[in-house]
């Protein structure tokens, strides 16, 4: 028998009464050891959770939109400005006649009246 | 002789890695599967470590957190796992036992025949029971006067029961390195021991 396998057989006893003294790790610490692994599961999955990104907000619709009563007076508006635009043009198609009869009326008085009266009336008021 | 750590409880029982697998990927039944069939083993080596239970708990639940981090990228033919556990415990055992000797305390709280728990009442007569515990004090201070590496290599051959070439993984050494640390660390405790051995009760080898 060699030195060691003498140690070995002294200290056969020692070591069979602490592996008979094993004692059980507590609940408390099973119950630590699975929050871990429940909280590291938690954290690796993707965020389903989490909410989605809101829709990125513009700053200038609403600065704009308000002070006309939003989308609503920006369609009232838009109306208003395509009659007033078919107003306008077809305005003056129907104005061509009157508009040419009252120029040519004017220009009759002018001649009728003479321009020099017209700058003699005009010394006459300073 | 208890069962490997790495062996199935039964044939019918899902392996180390397809446990870890399903954990990974959400099953906490396999976590408690996994803790049932290691922290034990983690927790039993940590108390012969450090001699207190209070570290040791904490060793042991720093370990297997490990375990949970690493799971979604654990190789199953990388290491056994029961191997990997005692190694990660083993390096933080001995990490806390360096950090114990820099604040000067050498022994853990719990290693004190007061500080052992109460042996049942239906065993055997209290002599022989404050006996025992005199014994399972006196092994731990011994254990605790070897260095780090002779008293983990003690502990995993001689009270948990690994095969020398898995303590060899464990303490990342050659087998013929731990066949010398487990000789010089024999030889030291039985030079301890055996003087007290008449003293607490042993009367045959």
């Amino acid at each position: 028998m060699t030195p060691n396998s003498e140690d070995e057989a002294l200290l056969a006893g020692w070591f069979a009464e602490a592996r008979a003294d094993a004692a059980p790790p507590s609940t408390a610490l099973l119950s630590a050891i699975l929050a871990d692994a429940a909280e590291v599961a938690a954290a690796r999955t993707p965020a389903a959770a989490a909410p989605p990104e809101p829709a990125r907000a513009s700053w200038w619709r609403p600065a704009l939109l308000a002070p006309i009563g939003g989308w609503g007076g920006l369609a009232t508006l838009g109306a208003c400005a395509v009659v007033g635009f078919w107003l306008g043009t077809a305005g003056n198609l129907a104005l061509d006649g009157t508009s040419l009869t009252t120029a040519a009326a004017v220009a009759s008085d002018a001649d009728a009246q003479g321009v020099d009266a017209f700058f003699d009336y005009a010394s006459l008021e300073q | 002789m208890r069962t490997s750590p790495e062996a199935a409880p039964n044939p019918s029982a899902p392996s180390d890695a397809t446990l870890l697998a399903l954990y990974a990927g959400g099953d906490q039944s396999a976590a408690r599967q996994l803790t049932a069939r290691h922290a034990p083993r983690v927790f039993a080596l940590a108390r012969r470590m450090l001699g207190e239970v209070a570290e040791a708990e904490d060793v042991t639940q720093e370990t297997m957190l490990r375990l949970w981090k690493i799971a979604p990228a654990w190789e199953a033919e990388r290491a056994a796992l029961g191997t990997w556990l005692y190694r990660v415990a083993s390096n933080l055992c001995i990490d806390r036992l360096r950090h114990r000797r820099s604040l000067g305390r050498h022994l853990g709280r719990d290693t004190g025949p007061d500080a052992l728990p109460e042996l049942p009442d239906d065993g055997p007569g209290p002599e022989r029971r404050l006996e025992a515990r005199d014994r399972a004090a006196a092994l731990a201070e011994a254990l605790a006067t070897l260095p780090d590496r002779q008293r983990l290599a003690v502990v995993l051959r001689h009270i948990e029961e690994r095969p020398n070439p898995e303590i060899a993984q464990i303490l990342d050494a050659s087998v013929e390195a731990v066949e010398s640390l487990l000789a010089r660390a024999r030889r030291d405790l039985a030079a301890r021991l055996a003087p007290r051995r008449a003293e607490l009760g042993f009367t045959d080898g």
